[in-house]
């Protein structure tokens, strides 16, 4: 049912992979597209869920938090789902941040019931 | 000397003052300087200086002597505060001076009642520089007998004039020594010719905001590396063809170029929603601009750098070009800048859209300018 609901996200146009992660990097579903997860990127994914929780508690009482993380040809989008947990979409640049952004408001209810 | 008009505020900064002129090219405002407990003020037109102003406790130091003070640190803490023309205008007429750049014909003796009010000596009016108990680098004061002006070795004079005298530089500028420790600074200059110094009623500082908190870290020369101390020339008074309004001026030599690095930043600073800039590495604020509490921006920034350089070589996406962090109250956005990084603080009604296009320019330029 979760992965269903990813589907959403990844059928969009140029998002490459959707995971929903805890606060401390582990992961309780994922899909993707056109790319691989590969220990490398898994590590790199905890170590974006571990430094994004130690920014938000440079600010006091670990507020809400999403974050935009982007390179040359792809970008991260963190959103928070759940006390600690959040979704990952990762896209290639081409991609459509308010189409996602859209997506997120719109299935949020859903993901957040599933957890 | 009433306040001087605010002007609105482009950014702390920290750099030597030589910085200040030859990075100043299209700005047009004043330079509110805070070193220890004192605080000055540089009025500039276009990368040309108008008047130099500093002020500690009662001791007040104006044009060439104010510069050395300048001079005098390493580097110093400064508000980049922009003017309109009137505001400039108005500025201009507060520190009793005028347009360098008006063109005054060189008319002939006035004629009319004359109402020359001789200028007392600066010695009762400008005392020198007192030694701020903090600062090893400021001379001590040095304690000069000053020749009271006389009225017959100006030219004759018929009819009212209603200019105000000015007195020999000699007389008005306390020379300041040189400190010891510091080679790089230009012997003080002594003008053979009246300078301009506002010594008619009470002087007073423009008012410098003190809201910002200045870094307690060492403060450290930014973007201008390449700028040092002891290249900053010694102030140059360029002969003047009218010498009511001329001198009033003190002009050390301007620099041609225009720092592009300023404008870029002052201009993203400018934007909507931008509430702070920093440009940051991982032992200093170079550069901050905005009123926020710096040491905690650039803490949050490292520590989002610290994951970004973390992650970046376990992808396979080649650099990391930006990150945005978004709290409910604004935005925290990181990204390289030249061999720095750059920090903006924003609120979150901001177009990030706005922002990547920026960043992503930033970006290419940085390396264009590396390939080159």
């Amino acid at each position: 049912m979760l992965k269903e609901i990813l589907n959403k996200f990844l059928i969009l146009h140029d998002v490459r992979g959707v995971i929903v992660v805890r606060e401390d990097g582990g992961i309780v579903e994922s899909i993707k597209s056109g790319m691989e997860y590969n220990d490398a990127f898994m590590a790199a994914v905890s170590t974006f869920m571990v430094g994004s929780k130690a920014t938000a508690d440079t600010f006091g009482n670990s507020p809400a938090f999403m974050v935009f993380m982007e390179f040359p040809d792809y970008f991260l989008l963190l959103a928070p789902l759940k006390e600690a947990f959040f979704l990952l979409v990762i896209a290639q640049n081409t991609a459509n941040i308010g189409q996602i952004n859209q997506a997120m408001k719109k299935n949020r209810e859903d993901l957040v019931a599933l957890l | 000397m009433k306040p001087l008009p605010e002007g609105k505020s482009l950014g702390w900064m920290q750099a030597p003052a030589s910085w200040i002129g030859s990075h100043t090219v299209r700005f047009i405002g004043v330079v509110r300087v805070v070193i220890q407990d004192g605080e000055g003020f540089i009025l500039i037109k276009k990368g040309k200086p108008l008047f130099y102003y500093f002020k500690q406790g009662t001791i007040e130091l104006k044009g060439h002597t104010a510069l050395d003070y300048f001079n005098s640190h390493p580097v110093i803490e400064f508000n980049l505060c922009k003017y309109n023309p009137d505001e400039l205008a108005w500025a201009m007429k507060l520190c009793n001076i005028e347009d360098p750049d008006r063109v005054v014909p060189k008319g002939p003796a006035v004629y009319g009642s004359v109402s020359r009010e001789p200028t007392a000596p600066s010695l009762t009016l400008v005392p020198s520089v007192v030694k701020p108990v903090r600062d090893a680098g400021i001379p001590d004061p040095v304690v000069i007998a000053h020749p009271v002006p006389t009225v017959s070795k100006e030219p004759p004079v018929t009819g009212s004039v209603s200019r105000e005298p000015t007195a020999p530089a000699l007389t008005l500028v306390p020379p300041v020594a040189r400190p010891a420790r510091d080679t790089g600074i230009p012997h003080p200059v002594v003008v053979p010719h009246p300078v301009p110094t506002v010594t008619k009623g009470p002087v007073v500082p423009g008012p410098v905001s003190r809201e910002h908190n200045p870094p307690s870290h060492p403060v450290v020369p930014p973007v201008a590396k390449s700028v040092q101390v002891k290249s900053v020339p010694d102030p140059v008074v360029v002969p003047q063809p009218d010498p009511t309004v001329e001198e009033r001026a003190v002009v050390p030599p301007t620099v041609a170029c225009e720092d592009p690095e300023v404008t870029l930043l002052s201009q993203i600073r400018d934007l909507d929603g931008i509430v702070a800039l920093a440009v940051f590495n991982d032992t200093r604020t170079v550069i901050m601009m905005g009123d926020e509490d710096s040491e905690a921006l650039v803490k949050i920034a490292r520590t989002m750098l610290g994951t970004a350089r973390k992650m970046t070589p376990r992808l396979p996406w080649g650099p990391f070009v930006h990150m945005t962090f978004q709290i409910p109250s604004g935005n925290v956005i990181i990204a390289p800048y030249h061999d720095n990084n750059l920090c903006l603080l924003t609120t979150r009604a901001i177009n990030i859209g706005h922002i990547r296009r920026i960043l992503r320019d930033l970006l290419q330029k940085s390396v264009t300018e590396q390939m080159t």
